[in-house]
């Protein structure tokens, strides 16, 4: 089967290094044509990235200039600021493009109203890279959930906590580009909205995917920040209550320390703690994201001479998101790990009434 | 060595922790996530006993007031989710369930995290402790902790505490 003819709309995004560098293991599902970024250092980097394996394609410094010299195209990657998503969304929408978005897909609250009116008048595929769902430990709560397994589910905590990205890519601490908009914490506050929760929609993406239920509302805190230098909120964490009646927690920060400079490099040794803990009347399920951790010390690690708990790979090789993207563009069925737009929207709605919950102090229903 | 009763007060990582916090090891503390999870606990004692005791224990931790408290109690069995914020900007997330399935063994988790560092004998992965020796013998195997994990067996005698707790159960509607 042809490979489809995918272009990229931004760089921005901290995930898109991980799909450049891996770009040539999945040529025959997927075609590169060309790669846009506003940002002329972030496009030299990106391409950089891409010829390491023997990728040369062309870079545009406007998206649009970019789509235009490749109508041949049949699918777009949106990696930019989360700011600058929706030209793109409404450019590739006109176009009959396929689309493949980081997340999350706009914190907007007239965008999504937009972006769902778009979704609902165009057949194309809207894809959220919402990725814990394709992590088996993950998938085995949903099925306990559903199968009844573990009971009536009467209650759920998740954390989604990393390190901050922001010293590496600035552009995730700047409320415009990350919120949209520059809106205070809490009245008067000198911290805005944009950092840990606008990164973090999986948990709540997840809450809803395991169970079948939405949100009813969240009552949310914030501490003090432990970087000063951030604008953008690091650390928040939530209760709430799913339609259904159970109760849930949910922490997305960035408690997670890393060394304050140009590269990625971890305080703490561990990346990520995403541990969930499902309780219903008759069990309960723990899981964690590193379910089969190494620890690696290497003078050569990207976080040299510290010691790091590294995930392993899969015994069965899956396909990545990407190729399963791929699939469904030459006609695959959805799976029910696919992420929709709807999807990608519902999880928003909730990290707004998060901080909707913190501006005024109270809990605040999700709608 | 192997005590029944290990009051929060007395426990090891409590007083570790209150400790570093007080030398500034860590820089300023933040924020602070308590998981006490246990097969035989005490419902009657959720609120004015474990909640009170890990929210006095937070107080003095933060070095401030608790200014604020949300409960999310958890319908049908002795387990709720609380926040809490202190003066100082601190907040703490409290997750207590006290009626675990029985095979699932009692966990009791700190983690305190400040302007420059961190402090939680919290593993680095999974959710059980990782600590203390490990038997396994005819057919069966158990966890030994030399030190016993702490329970708490009776309502938290602090007025003020308690009036914020039964202040902030009252403003739950359903």
């Amino acid at each position: 089967m042809k490979p489809i003819s995918l272009v990229i709309a931004g760089a921005a995004n901290p995930h898109v290094p991980g799909y450049l560098r891996g770009m040539a293991q999945i040529s025959d599902d997927v075609r590169l044509l060309a790669i846009s970024e506003d940002d002329s250092g972030r496009l030299d980097a990106s391409r950089a990235m891409l010829r390491a394996q023997d990728v040369d394609v062309p870079g545009f410094g406007d998206f649009r200039r970019m789509l235009d010299c490749h109508p041949e195209a049949t699918a777009i990657l949106v990696g930019s600021d989360n700011a600058h998503h929706m030209p793109m969304y409404r450019e590739a929408f006109a176009r009959g493009l396929h689309i493949y978005s980081m997340k999350v897909v706009t914190m907007l609250p007239e965008e999504m109203a937009e972006l769902a009116e778009l979704g609902r008048e165009h057949s194309t595929i809207f894809h959220v890279e919402l990725e814990l769902r394709y992590h088996p430990q993950f998938q085995k709560a949903r099925e306990l959930v559903r199968t009844g397994k573990l009971g009536r589910i009467r209650a759920i905590s998740l954390s989604n906590i990393s390190q901050s990205p922001i010293c590496y890519f600035p552009n995730w601490g700047v409320p415009e580009l990350s919120y949209g908009k520059r809106v205070p914490l809490t009245p008067g506050a000198s911290c805005f909205r944009g950092g840990a929760l606008t990164d973090h929609p999986h948990p709540f993406d997840l809450i809803r995917w395991i169970t079948g239920s939405e949100f009813a509302e969240v009552t949310a805190f914030s501490s003090r920040n432990q970087r000063n230098y951030l604008e953008v909120e690091d650390h928040l964490v939530l209760t709430g209550r799913l339609r259904d009646g159970t109760s849930v927690m949910v922490n997305p920060s960035y408690s997670n320390l890393e060394e304050r400079g140009p590269l990625r490099r971890l305080f703490w040794p561990k990346s990520l703690e995403c541990n969930l803990k499902i309780f219903g009347d008759q069990g309960c399920y723990y899981a964690d994201y590193f379910d089969h951790p190494v620890l690696v010390m290497g003078e050569n690690h990207a976080s040299p001479n510290r010691l790091i708990v590294d995930g392993t790979p899969r015994l069965v090789r899956s396909d990545s998101m990407l190729q399963r993207f791929a699939h469904r563009v030459r006609g695959r069925a959805k799976s029910e790990e696919d992420a929709s737009l709807e999807d990608g929207l519902q999880a928003v709605k909730v990290m707004n009434a998060a901080y909707e919950s913190l501006y005024r102090g109270m809990t605040a229903e999700v709608v | 060595m192997n005590s029944d009763h290990v009051s929060l007060r007395d426990w090891g990582v409590y007083r570790k922790t209150l400790s570093l916090v007080q030398d500034g090891t860590c820089g300023e503390l933040c924020s602070l996530r308590w998981t006490w999870l246990s097969a035989l606990g005490d419902a009657a004692l959720i609120y004015t006993g474990v909640l009170a005791h890990l929210l006095k224990a937070s107080e003095k931790l933060a070095g401030g007031k608790l200014l604020r408290l949300h409960l999310e109690p958890v319908s049908g069995v002795p387990a709720c989710f609380a926040l809490a914020a202190f003066e100082g900007g601190v907040v703490a997330e409290l997750e207590i369930h006290e009626a675990l399935p029985p095979p699932a063994p009692a966990v009791r988790f700190l983690m305190a995290d400040f302007t420059g560092g961190r402090v939680t004998n919290r593993p680095l992965v999974g959710h059980h402790h990782a600590e203390g020796a490990f038997l396994a013998i005819n057919g069966g195997a158990q966890a030994i902790h030399f030190e016993s994990l702490p329970v708490v067996r009776e309502a938290l005698e602090d007025e003020e505490i308690q009036g914020t707790i039964v202040q902030a159960l009252g403003g739950i509607k359903r």
